[in-house]
């Protein structure tokens, strides 16, 4: 239900994710304050903020997306899943950027891994035994 | 006999029973609690006495003399604080095991029962109602998957498939390979154990909380800290797919569904303290 966003530098080869658990930070401001990564739009400012401070190059960052799987027969009200994949499309169309991979939506839970070292970047679906190179 | 009580008695190794818990919970209902017959109850087992000690003692309580008596320790911390920690300790013993079956790593099933206890508990103190009750409901749950869990085992890469690619809930793919589920399973596990009506109608229907007829309420509540901890991503194990939200329950409760993601935040926030406290005491 939640989603991954992770940001790489290959110039520099830093990079870092974060796993949001809610689309709105405006849901409660104290705790986006506290804890920016609980949300989509916070953890994504902290995270780009966290990289360039660490030596990332903006115009370098490649971004990637994973989860917001809708792991529940869920009405809309309670499918957070759908509703952390829309915000994501909403803040990504307002900094008019674009994710260089996704795998978001469907069914499945996913572990998503990050190679600092090469950079790359791979999905492993629940249940199954290969990764998904992304 | 019935297909599942024909499963139950061919079962080895049943988990040992908390007994502890119902009868903790009869004590703590009387008006007048008395402070020894809970020392009476938890003092002949050593873990539960150990665990006691290391909470009231530990910096959480912020105790600047160690307590040696039980008795002291109970008083400290208070009877419910003294209920939640004998159900966390009691369930952590059937529930922390590996469970193979649901592709469940050790510690998995009873960090996803906690999480469920907690969030429900914390619905239960905003809407006024029982919390240790609703605590132990959440917390014994999926007790029947610790049963079904060995038998489940042969037929992962069916559960696998059927709720990843096809879409049928966990529920409906144990009721297609074994012709009943975890639920039902928990509800009679229960009973067995002498557990009062309304927890075993509650663990029983915890899917289908409606069903539950005077325990719907209590059912409600397990119901939605279970849906809740997933929410936050505890629990799923191998089944992708692994509940469906009952809408009947929120009514039940009377719950907004739009106050989930408050409560998502709450529960997680409870979750660390609790964690802690667990580490604190191993």
């Amino acid at each position: 239900m939640g989603l991954v966003v992770a940001a790489y530098d290959p110039g520099s080869h830093v990079g870092g994710l974060f796993h949001a658990l809610l689309p709105d930070t405006n849901s409660n401001l104290a705790r986006a304050k506290d804890k920016p990564c609980m949300f989509l739009e916070s953890g994504f400012e902290t995270l780009q903020l966290a990289l360039l401070a660490s030596g990332a190059v903006a115009t370098r960052l490649r971004y990637y997306s994973v989860g917001g799987a809708q792991v529940m027969g869920a009405s809309t009200n309670l499918n957070i899943g759908l509703k952390n994949t829309d915000a994501l499309q909403r803040l990504l169309a307002a900094r008019g950027m674009k994710l260089t991979n996704l795998h978001l939506g469907g069914h499945t839970c996913r572990s998503f891994y990050l190679s600092i070292e090469t950079g790359e970047a791979s999905v492993l679906l629940s249940g199954q035994l290969n990764e998904i190179m992304l | 006999m019935t297909a599942i009580e024909d499963y139950l008695s061919r079962v080895k190794n049943l988990p040992p029973a908390p007994r502890v818990l119902p009868e903790l919970l009869k004590l703590l209902r009387s008006p007048d609690v008395d402070a020894d017959k809970v020392v009476h109850l938890i003092k002949y087992d050593p873990s539960l006495t150990v665990s006691v000690l290391q909470l009231a003692n530990s910096a959480f309580f912020g105790s600047a003399r160690p307590s040696e008596d039980l008795g002291e320790a109970v008083t400290r911390l208070g009877f419910q604080q003294v209920y939640i920690l004998v159900a966390a300790v009691s369930g952590a013993r059937n529930l922390t095991p590996e469970q193979k079956g649901y592709g469940m790593a050790t510690g998995d099933l009873w960090r996803h029962s906690a999480t469920t206890a907690v969030a429900a508990q914390l619905i239960a103190k905003d809407l006024d109602d029982d919390v240790d009750l609703v605590f132990t409901a959440g917390l014994l749950h999926d007790i029947g998957k610790v049963i079904l869990s060995d038998t489940l085992e042969s037929t992962y890469s069916v559960i696998v498939h059927e709720t990843s690619q096809n879409r049928y809930s966990l529920l409906d793919v144990e009721r297609r390979v074994l012709g009943f589920d975890h639920a039902e399973v928990g509800g009679r596990l229960l009973a067995k154990w002498n557990f009062p009506a309304n927890l075993t109608a509650a663990v029983e229907h915890h899917h289908q909380p409606e069903k539950a007829g005077a325990h719907a309420r209590l059912a409600a509540y397990a119901h939605v800290g279970n849906l809740i901890a997933y929410s936050v991503g505890q629990g799923y194990g191998n089944s992708s797919y692994a509940m469906e939200p009952s809408s009947a329950a929120f009514q039940i409760l009377g719950l907004d569904e739009d106050s989930l993601p408050n409560y998502m935040m709450r529960t997680l926030d409870q979750m660390n303290v609790i964690e802690a406290l667990f580490r604190v005491k191993t």
